[in-house]
């Protein structure tokens, strides 16, 4: 509880960062929609048959299915970068204790530009790791039942996940050297170390995961009109993303590191 | 059947839960108290109708003997021909069917390089062939006598896949001979309809077979290529299959006697005014067995398949239903449907007279389930297909070769009415939760890339594999064009008309011009589509001329395209200025009024359609002005452009807005707002809230 706390206390970043990312998504989706408007240029889809009229719409511009998939891999890379970037800030902030002191701005950002070096690099150890890993596992359930080997393999996806947040937390609040790889397997090191808590967080991002998929099952269940319902999703899912933060804070080495007064 | 190999053993670990969830996975419904099987190959002559004399050219007893491990059959026909032609003729051609499989150099394997439909023939698969041992004529035929033989000279064409036997005396008109045939048959590994996978041996095109004889002594014997089918004439059928005892066997018409001698059985069948004859069999197969409307419907499933033997008969029985109200009683005692196993898909989906091949049915994953993914074309589709060829091509037995459109176009056409009888008029077929398509969309997709290729009325060999647009034109252009002229004329009119044909040409050699005779004598030479319009002095009734529009569909590359050209909306013209009056004095001189001044002349509306395809049709046109006045107009499309003057101004305005010209594919530009309207174009914001959901999505899905 005392993680959901310091989730929730932190919910002005929340919303910050949930804003970014709807703007990010909003700014993909724009531009689409201006793509397919000027095209259509006063013409209007003559009835209901949505699916026909955007595979009519592809075959005769077909640079629109590259603007999708442009759109949608960028959407990811910059998902990516950004919490690369911003996760080791995220822990600083969800770091300190409710009675302590709070940043200053000058402090903060001193402390993460400090630790994103190493956080940046324990991030990119953990992309190859976890991409071995998702090999690894996928070759061990080979021989099952999709039913069973895929759910697998997401569990393994999710434990890497969680041995990802242990190194950040290593490095932010710990000094780790991010550069090194020993650190990377130090972050599953601790997951199996204290595997309640990697279940927990191995949940909370399961939950993640479910609170989007849900939004976007609801986006094309409706045929696009069910977009609110998304952003909320996104919402709750970036709360979510605080709280695994925060559980993961629970291995720090030592109190955090508390910036000057303000 | 011996379990599929190739996987490697689940580790220990997770043995038990594989196990378990295997146990829950496969629940094979038990195949309920098998149908007695009926005692004639046709339904009473009240239900069939009267048979032409004509139509019953052939008689045959056929015996085969599967050597299973061999995949081979040793045959031997005794066939008894009818000359009903007006000529006599002295030579007989033969279709080898199976040779077409033969080697790499066949017309056939030529044109496939060895694919059909997706399926390849395996590395190593063996060769398919028939080779004819000996051909006699059974000579002298007196009452109850057996006749001499006499041995006849035959030989292959330049393709294997016909031979010429050469008679020994002319075959006078109306006369009958009686040919003793003898033969071995090597099925190939299945990827083409006909064959082996396994223990399961899916034997069609098997024996020999002549040609058609036209009226005028002409015969009609094609090579067999890629897309050419068959074209064969009726006859009645005893047949003796003598295969390992443990094989269960499906077959055309019905099963006439099983004897078991040791480790074999011979399995007898009968068939009456069929044109072919293929069995299946398989030591796995489930057999389940219904009636209905005194039809025999019996499916042939191994286990896997069995969990969708209920979605099958299902449609079995729409389709039944559907077509005999619609085209006339289904003249057979039985309807055998086989489901070919894993790995023997390459037979699935093909006709024989009172049997034919299907589809798996689709089964969603829970996550395509829970996204909403339904359809309703796999297996059920083919299903309700493959039955429609008892009619269009089994009952009016076309040549598949010359005219593939009228069984495989017009099937297409009789299975859309199929599904407008179960689920409504164009209903969906796939969707994703709202997002569907439907029938007409699968016929304008297929348009985009065929419509312009080849016309629709040309022989088989018109479609090269190479250029592609067999399906699109064949199946689904027939279907549009003939879909596109019942929602013109009229359902009503229209079913009528095309029910006349299949009526009048059951057991049949129909052609395509006796179809269009069908549809204009049924239809009217003009089919008046609107009236004339009190609104539009001196123009006439707008009408369709059904030869026109047939010729237009059939036997040319034309599209069907219209588009909504221009809107305007501009002053309307008043008094002011200078007029002479009845003196021929210059009177008025009213300044120009300003068009936003008080006072000002209305506004008047404009708008211009045009035709941008060559397909001359009428078509309708929906305008909605400024006071939501809604104006229906129709055009007969003769003119490139076409104007429409109202005096309002015109918010916007629709061509097609009930969507009949199920042959336009270009339908982005039939609907259009007034230039300075601000609307929604129903297109980039669903998308464009899609591809932001997505992006979303994957945004918050990488991190944090």
């Amino acid at each position: 509880m005392a993680a959901l706390r310091r989730a929730s206390r932190a919910w002005r970043w929340v919303v910050c960062i949930w804003l970014a990312e709807l703007l990010t998504a909003t700014l993909g989706g724009y531009g689409i929609r201006s793509h397919i408007a000027a095209v259509m240029d006063g013409f209007v889809l003559p009835d209901d048959h949505l699916l026909y009229g955007l595979v009519e719409f592809t075959h005769a511009h077909p640079q629109l299915v590259i603007s999708i998939v442009v759109t949608l891999a960028t959407s990811t890379l910059l998902g990516f970068l950004l919490w690369t970037v911003l996760a080791p800030l995220v822990l600083l902030r969800l770091g300190r204790d409710a009675d302590a002191p709070a940043w200053t701005a000058t402090a903060l950002g001193g402390a993460w530009l400090g630790s994103l070096g190493g956080a940046v690099a324990t991030s990119a150890w953990h992309l190859g790791l976890r991409i071995v890993v998702v090999i690894i596992a996928g070759q061990a359930v080979a021989s099952l039942p999709g039913s069973i080997g895929l759910p697998l393999v997401i569990v393994f996806v999710l434990a890497s996940t969680c041995a990802l947040d242990f190194s950040r937390v290593a490095v932010v609040t710990g000094g780790a050297r991010g550069a090194s790889p020993r650190t990377a397997i130090d972050g599953y090191a601790v997951a199996l170390r204290r595997p309640l808590l990697m279940l927990a967080m191995a949940a909370v991002a399961g939950a993640q995961w479910l609170v989007v998929a849900a939004g976007l099952v609801a986006v094309l269940r409706t045929g696009g009109d069910a977009l609110a319902l998304m952003r909320a999703c996104a919402a709750g899912a970036t709360l979510l993303g605080f709280f695994r933060l925060a559980l993961a804070l629970s291995v720090r080495p030592a109190a955090p590191t508390a910036g000057d007064a303000d | 059947m011996p379990m599929p190999t190739g996987r490697a053993t689940p580790p220990l670990a997770f043995a038990w839960a594989v196990a378990v969830l295997s146990a829950c996975a496969i629940d094979v419904p038990q195949p309920p108290a098998a149908v007695p099987e009926p005692t004639a190959a046709l339904r009473s002559s009240e239900i069939v109708g009267t048979i032409p004399a004509s139509a019953r050219v052939l008689e045959w007893d056929l015996h085969a003997r599967l050597d299973e491990p061999a995949h081979r059959i040793d045959g031997r026909a005794r066939m008894r021909w009818r000359n009903t032609s007006r000529v006599s003729i002295d030579r007989m051609p033969f279709h080898l069917y199976m040779n077409g499989f033969r080697a790499e150099d066949t017309a056939w394997m030529r044109d496939s390089r060895g694919e059909h439909r997706g399926h390849k023939a395996r590395d190593r698969g063996g060769w398919g062939y028939i080779d004819v041992t000996s051909v006699s004529r059974r000579g002298d035929l007196g009452a109850g006598r057996e006749g001499d033989l006499a041995p006849l000279v035959f030989q292959e064409g330049a393709d294997p896949s016909v031979m010429e036997v050469a008679l020994d005396r002319p075959i006078a008109p109306g006369e009958s001979v009686e040919f003793e045939i003898e033969f071995v048959t090597q099925l190939p590994e299945v990827f083409a309809r006909t064959g082996h996978s396994g223990r399961f041996h899916m034997v069609g095109q098997w024996y020999p077979k002549p040609g058609v004889l036209h009226p005028d002594g002409t015969w009609r014997t094609h090579t067999f290529t890629y897309h050419t089918e068959f074209y064969a004439d009726f006859g009645d059928y005893t047949v003796e299959l003598d295969v390992p005892a443990d094989m269960v066997v499906g077959a055309t018409g019905i099963q006439t006697s099983v004897v078991v001698e040791a480790d074999r059985k011979r399995v007898g069948f009968a068939a009456e005014m069929v044109h072919d004859f293929a069995w299946a069999a398989d030591p796995g197969f489930l057999e389940y067995t219904a009636a209905h409307d005194g039809v025999k419907i019996r499916q042939l499933m191994l286990a896997e398949h069995a969990a969708t033997h209920q979605a099958h008969l299902d449609a079995q029985i729409v389709a039944l239903d559907s077509m005999q109200r619609r085209f006339g009683s289904y003249p057979w005692t039985t309807i055998t449907i086989v489901h070919p196993p894993t790995g023997a898909e390459g037979a699935g989906g093909m006709e024989y007279p009172t049997l034919f091949t299907t589809s798996p049915v689709y089964q969603p994953n829970a996550a395509m389930a829970l996204l909403g993914v339904e359809e309703r074309v796999s297996g059920v589709f083919t299903t309700v297909h493959e039955f429609g060829h008892q009619y269009f091509q089994g009952l009016l037995a076309s040549d598949e070769y010359t005219q593939p459109w009228l069984d495989e176009g017009m099937n297409t056409t009789s299975n859309s009415l199929v599904l407008e009888d179960r689920d409504g008029p164009d209903a969906w077929l796939a969707r994703v939760g709202r997002l569907s398509l439907h029938g007409s969309d699968f016929v304008r997709m297929s348009q985009h890339d065929s419509a312009t290729l080849q016309i629709i009325d040309g022989n088989a060999d018109t479609f090269a594999p190479e250029v592609g647009g067999y399906g699109g034109t064949v199946y689904r252009k027939t279907a549009g064009v003939m879909l596109t002229l019942r929602n013109l004329v009229g359902a009503e009119a229209f079913d009528a008309a095309l029910r006349s044909y299949t009526v009048s040409f059951r057991f049949g050699h129909p052609t395509g011009a006796d179809l269009e005779r069908a549809l204009r004598d049924g239809l009217a030479d003009a089919v008046v589509i609107a009236r004339q319009d009190p609104d539009q002095a001196g123009t006439g009734d707008i009408t369709l001329d059904v030869a026109e529009f047939l010729e237009q569909g059939l036997r040319t590359t034309h599209v069907v395209d219209f588009r909504i050209h221009a809107i305007v909306n501009r002053r309307g013209l008043g008094q002011a200025g200078w007029h002479r009056n009845a003196s021929g004095v210059l009177v008025g001189g009213d300044p120009p009024v300003a068009v936003d001044a008080e006072g000002a002349p209305g506004t008047e509306g404009i708008v211009v359609i045009h035709r941008a395809g060559d397909f001359v049709v009428p078509v309708e046109i929906e305008v909605v002005l400024d006071d939501e006045t809604v104006v229906r107009r129709t055009w007969s499309g003769r003119s490139r452009t076409h104007t429409l003057h109202f005096d309002r101004p015109v918010a916007w305005a629709r061509v097609d807005p009930a969507g009949k010209l199920w042959l336009e594919h270009h339908r982005l530009d039939n609907h259009r707002v007034a230039p300075g309207l601000v609307g929604e174009d129903g297109l980039s914001e669903p998308v464009g809230d899609l591809v932001e959901s997505a992006a979303l999505a994957l945004l918050v899905g990488v991190g944090p």
